[in-house]
């Protein structure tokens, strides 16, 4: 914030976010741990870039939480990272522990081609309906534009 | 266990603006379950980042939907601007608040008008539609817009407000309080609203927190969860709490709204009162290098605007994530147990957007 803005305006906290990259065998373990600590799924979403892609699941805490007491934890966005190879890319669903990631994992698959297996409720490609299938596996600078 | 059949309710229904299908598992008239399908017009504006730079997928982010379109962009400038470690002006902070607000407004008014038409009460469909008008009306007037408003821009916004016209404004939305408190009493008070809201639809705290749901939805089973709280834009420094109920019913989910407009209403005076002189916008150089996931509190709930960048003028990722599909879930389990005339009330209790989900 600017000088213009009020002098209690510099005490405003901004939304702190970590980042961990975890491996791919790993994320249900965590996916396990992070329900049990109370942690809520905010979004699961994939990035593709230039040799692989990434998908991040991002959690934060009610902070009326038993398990986070602390007003702290309520502003805290921690995400998960895994990375995954172009070719065939697989991950485990997460929906045993956060049933609403279908949602999340039913997109991964339509838009990125990330087959995701054991889905609470898998569409099998028809979740979103696209002109052609898994549109942002590829990039229009791929195409020389 | 009775015969089960299937009912497809959607994609088009009458109460329905937008496409979204179920296919509702009945036994009798009770659903015993629901399966949700979406993306009837997925517009792909995330792959957009391949051919806009990230000054011009503020205009994209304008335009995701209709109903929210002022607050996705202020979530996505928040999103570079914090990537770019840039200072933006603190009259263009509190700009931003004031039209943050007037947007929950027209939304909750629009909100209301159709769940009045869902239940059949057309004069009070009317009457909310007649009270948003006015609320479209003063935004045009301060940013020339009225849905879409396109005076967000990273760095700050690209329209002021005088002082005048920032008094007259705050008078005429404290002036429609009065208005608002009337259609309140409709919905709140009136015996055939209350039979078709009360006791319909119950979410438990448990369940809210378990679904991963966000915004009215979350708050009327309990929750005091308000993404505002986070204190971005003027937030930190406004005096609000989140607006909770706990019965967690449609009932419920309509007075946390309707506690929504009067907190807006008093917002809007807050912020008018404190708001700073100065520059609306800093000049913004340089491209963006970072990521950064914006969480800002729309009309339905927490959205979350993500951006990627590598330095150059093109974003690497753009994702947004709207709050009506992180409620999909919720109206799911919600519709499992209910009869087939509530189901209407109760896809309209999430106050779905799918303008927004098929971004």
């Amino acid at each position: 914030m600017s000088g213009l803005v009020p002098e209690e305006m510099r005490k405003l906290a901004p939304d702190p976010q970590t980042i961990e990259e975890i491996p791919v065998g790993t994320l249900l373990e965590r996916a396990q741990r992070m329900r049990s600590e109370g942690w809520r799924l905010v979004q699961a979403s994939c990035t593709r870039l230039v040799a692989d892609q990434e998908v991040n699941y991002s959690f934060d805490r009610d902070g009326q939480s038993p398990d986070s007491p602390d007003a702290a934890s309520l502003h805290g966005l921690h995400t998960l990272r895994v990375r995954l190879p172009m070719a065939n890319p697989e991950l485990p669903s997460i929906s045993q522990f956060y049933w609403q990631a279908f949602l999340y994992e039913n997109e991964m698959h339509d838009l990125f081609g990330i087959a995701v297996k054991g889905m609470a409720l898998d569409f099998n490609g028809h979740f979103y309906t696209t002109m052609e299938p898994f549109p942002y596996v590829t990039r229009e600078q791929d195409h020389g534009d | 266990m009775g015969t089960r059949t299937v009912i497809p309710f959607g994609p088009h229904h009458p109460v329905l603006p937008e496409p979204i299908h179920l296919d509702l598992v009945m036994e009798d008239e009770k659903v015993v379950e629901a399966i949700p399908k979406i993306g009837f017009v997925h517009r792909g504006f995330e792959k957009l980042v391949e051919k806009m730079d990230f000054n011009e997928l503020v205009y994209v982010a304008d335009r995701i939907c209709g109903i929210c379109a002022f607050i996705h962009s202020l979530a996505y400038c928040q999103a570079v601007e914090t990537v770019m470690n840039v200072e933006v002006p603190g009259r263009a902070v509190y700009l931003r608040t004031i039209w943050s607000e007037m947007a929950r407004l027209s939304s909750h008014l629009l909100w209301l008008g159709l769940m009045a038409d869902a239940f059949g009460f057309e004069s009070l469909f009317m009457q909310s539609f007649r009270l948003r008008e006015k609320i479209v009306d003063m935004l045009e007037e301060m940013t020339g817009g009225r849905i879409i408003l396109g005076v967000c821009k990273v760095g700050g916004v690209r329209r002021d407000v005088e002082e005048g016209t920032l008094s007259g404004i705050v008078g005429r939305v404290k002036d429609m309080a009065a208005d608002m408190r009337r259609l309140a009493d409709v919905f709140l008070l009136d015996d055939s609203v209350k039979h078709r809201l009360v006791g319909v639809g119950v979410l438990t705290r448990e369940q809210a927190r378990e679904l991963g749901c966000v915004g009215p939805m979350m708050r009327a089973s309990g929750i005091s969860r308000d993404t505002r709280t986070l204190g971005y834009a003027a937030y930190g420094v406004i005096d609000f709490a989140p607006v909770v109920e706990t019965a967690g019913d449609s009932y419920a989910r309509c007075a946390v709204r309707i506690g929504e407009l009067f907190q807006s209403v008093d917002i809007i005076e807050q912020v008018a009162q404190k708001i700073p002189p100065g520059e609306v916008s800093v000049k913004v150089s340089g491209y963006p290098n970072g990521e950064h996931h914006s969480r800002c509190e729309q009309p339905r709930g927490e959205v979350i605007h993500y951006v990627k960048a590598d330095g150059t003028r093109y974003l690497q990722r753009y994702r947004v994530r709207t709050p009506t599909f992180a409620n999909i879930p919720a109206l799911v389990k919600m519709l499992q147990g209910c009869e087939l005339a509530d189901v209407p009330v109760l896809i309209l209790t999430i106050d779905p957007c799918i303008s927004c989900t098929e971004r």
